[in-house]
Parts: C-alpha cells; structure tokens; sequence
C-alpha cells in the first residue's frame, strides 16, 4: 500500500486516482495491548533463557528473590517499568495514540519511582570499596540485542507521530528488561556498580535511539 | 468542519477498509481541500501546501490500517496532518530551501487593482477616498496602505493614539458606506 510516490503525479485528482485504484482491504490493527503482548512475552522468554542458560543466573538468585526487600523492590519496579513501557508502545506507534495520550504517564511514574529509588540509595548506602565487573557491558548486550531489534521492526511497521516518544519508551522497555536480566545474573549489589556499570550504558542506547529515530522511525 | 462531516468521513474510511474504492475516492476528494485549509495558514510558500496536502493523502493511504472505527476520525486525521506538516518544516529548514521573499515582489496592492478584474472596485476606493477630509485619509493611508504602527501615526500627525485608532475605525465605517 505504501508505493505511491507524490511524484509520480502531477495533479491532485491524478494522486487520488492512483490511490484510490491501489486501494486494497486492509484490517485495522488489534489494539495495542494484543499487539504488543508478543513483544513482551518474547522478551521475557529470550532473557529467562540467556540468563538461565547463556549467562548463567547468580548463585544466590533464590534467596534475593525471597528474602531480600531491596532487590525484590529493584526486580519490581523495573518489571512495572518494562510491561508498561513495552505495552504503552503499542499507543505510541499510533498517529493519534487512540486519543489516549494519558497512557505515557504510567511507565513515567514507575521511572520517576525507579530513579528515585536508585538516588536514595546512592546518596544513603555506603558506597566505599566500589566493586565494578565490566562483564555486565557484554551481557548487556546479550540480553536486550534479539529483544530490540524486534521491537525496533514492531515499531517500523506503526506509524508514530513522534520518533522521539518511540524512541524514548523503547529505551525504557529495553532497559528495564536487560537491566533485570543483569540483576538477574550478577552477583555485585554495590550501588556505584548498579549505577554505572548497569544503568547508564541504557542511558547511552537511549540516546542512540534518540538520534537515530527520525530515520529508524519515519514513514 | 461539521459532525456531519465527520461521521461521514468516519464512513468513508470504513467502507475504504475494506476495499471499497468509491467511497475512498470520495474520501480523500474530499479531505485534500479541507487539509489544504488546515495547512495553508501554517505554510507561508503557497506552492509547498499542494505538495504538503498530497504527501498528507499519502500518508492517510499509507497509515489508513491504525484508524480504528471505534474511535473519532478527525483526531487521527489532524494528527497525521500535524505530523507531515512538521515533517516539512525539518526537511525545508535542514536543507535551506526556504527563500526570503522582499514585500515588494509579492502581490501588492498595485497588482491587485491592476488586474482588470478588480480595477473597478479600486477606482471606487480611490474615489471614496479622495472624499474623505485630508487628515483622515492620511491616517488611513499610513495605517492602511503603508503601514505605520498607531504610535508612529499618533507622533507623525500630532494626535493621541486613541484618536488615530478612532479615526481608522470611522474612515472604515464612511468607505463601508460609499462602497457598500
């Protein structure tokens, strides 16, 4: 359907009519949280599967899981911030967001709560003797690489108004998702380590994408 | 743009859904004059507003499977117009095309009302005017025809603002008058 070319007409009437004879029946789309439900399901397998069986999970995953109110606090946020982010795509990647642009500010408020939290704890833990592994970069990439180029093609097939809001929630989705991975399969709790060696390499993809939006994401 | 309309063109791109070519045609005959409308007041080269409109009808055609029945039309519309429309202005201003144009090539007064289709209409200003006492229609003149701001009129003819503004308002009034 997209393989008009404005000019290749030389009249509007002419442009209608090649339109209007190119016309074929097309479905409208399923609503965003069916549509990006592959997504997130696929995701959620590909980094359960690098971490448990490409990685390897950290040895005391279960007793953090269990009884450490910290991490489950980190894992349940950043989860909050991936379904959501992930599934508020599915409205960005729409030229009018089904006239619900409220739905950005729920992944928007679990970031602010997020960040929040990592502040506090940058500014109230002891951060002396910083124990850095720079293994985390790689496996960074390891984890988030299959699940954002498929959301980068997801995104590619709608039709965003804005490149950058597309740009910006993707980087949201991925980073929470390779960012539970990491947690997932490091063993270092220390803030500085979270903060730089974790989070920030996200902040960099972010501003990547955000350069590169306009081209990744016209139509 | 009425309901009327609205739910009509909600309708059409129904029907176009699911392949229905006359009601699309309708459609978007319908729609390039009316984003013609919406765009020409953002868009100062009035050669890029028929370019502008089509890349438009372009993307409607291209897009038309994230319009959902259930929803209202127009917004959809009018954000895939905001989105082309922006989209020009980054490529115009990226690549310079853009041009300044000197107020004295542009279609002045003089052309207008050399055009023999409107000589008639001048001469009946111009007459009306010559009618009007000289300090009126000086004020009119320079706010009217040369463009003058109230205050530099207000200096120029030794009179308060107001009174500049009071005086355009009635010379207005006399040409309505003459003129009909």
């Amino acid at each position: 359907m997209n393989n008009v070319n404005k000019k290749d007409n030389k009249t509007a009437e002419e442009l209608i009519s090649k339109l209007s004879g190119d016309l074929e029946p097309c479905k409208p789309l399923k609503h965003p949280l069916k549509r990006m439900a592959p997504w997130v399901l696929i995701a959620s397998l590909y980094v359960a599967l690098v971490a448990f069986f490409g990685i390897g999970v950290r040895p005391d995953i279960w007793d953090m899981l269990m009884h450490n109110h910290r991490f489950q606090l980190d894992i349940g946020l950043a989860t909050m911030i991936y379904l959501s982010s992930g599934f508020v795509l599915g409205w960005v990647n729409l030229p009018d967001m089904r006239q619900q642009p409220w739905v950005v500010a729920i992944p928007v408020v679990f970031l602010v709560l997020f960040i929040g939290n990592i502040l506090f704890r940058l500014f109230t833990e002891n951060l002396a003797n910083p124990n850095y592994d720079m293994i985390c970069f790689p496996h960074s990439v390891y984890l988030t690489v299959i699940p954002l180029g498929y959301l980068i093609f997801l995104i590619r097939k709608g039709c965003p108004s804005c490149h950058k809001k597309s740009a910006l929630f993707a980087t949201i989705a991925i980073s929470a998702i390779g960012w539970i991975g990491l947690r997932f399969t490091s063993p270092i709790d220390h803030m500085v380590h979270i903060f730089f060696v974790q989070f920030l390499p996200f902040i960099a993809l972010g501003i990547l994408l955000g350069i590169l939006s306009a081209k990744l994401f016209r139509w | 743009m009425t309901n009327n309309d609205e739910t009509r063109w909600a309708t059409l791109i129904s029907a176009a859904q699911t392949g229905d070519k006359a009601s699309y045609s309708q459609l978007l005959a319908e729609l390039y004059p009316y984003i013609k409308n919406v765009i020409a007041p953002r868009i100062s080269q009035k050669d890029a507003i028929d370019d502008i409109a089509q890349e438009i009808l372009i993307s409607l055609h291209s897009s038309m499977n994230t319009y959902d029945g259930k929803r209202a039309f127009k917004p959809w519309l009018h954000a895939i117009i905001t989105y082309r429309t922006y989209d020009y202005f980054r490529k115009h201003y990226k690549n310079n095309t853009y041009t300044y144009e000197d107020l004295d090539f542009t279609a002045t007064p003089e052309d207008y009302v050399t055009s023999t289709a409107h000589i008639g209409e001048y001469k009946d200003i111009e007459k009306a005017l010559d009618s009007l006492p000289k300090k009126q229609r000086k004020v009119f003149e320079m706010a009217k025809i040369q463009g003058y701001s109230m205050k530099e009129i207000a200096s120029e003819m030794d009179m308060s603002e107001s009174a500049v503004k009071v005086s355009i308002h009635r010379t207005l009034g006399k040409l309505k008058e003459m003129i009909g």
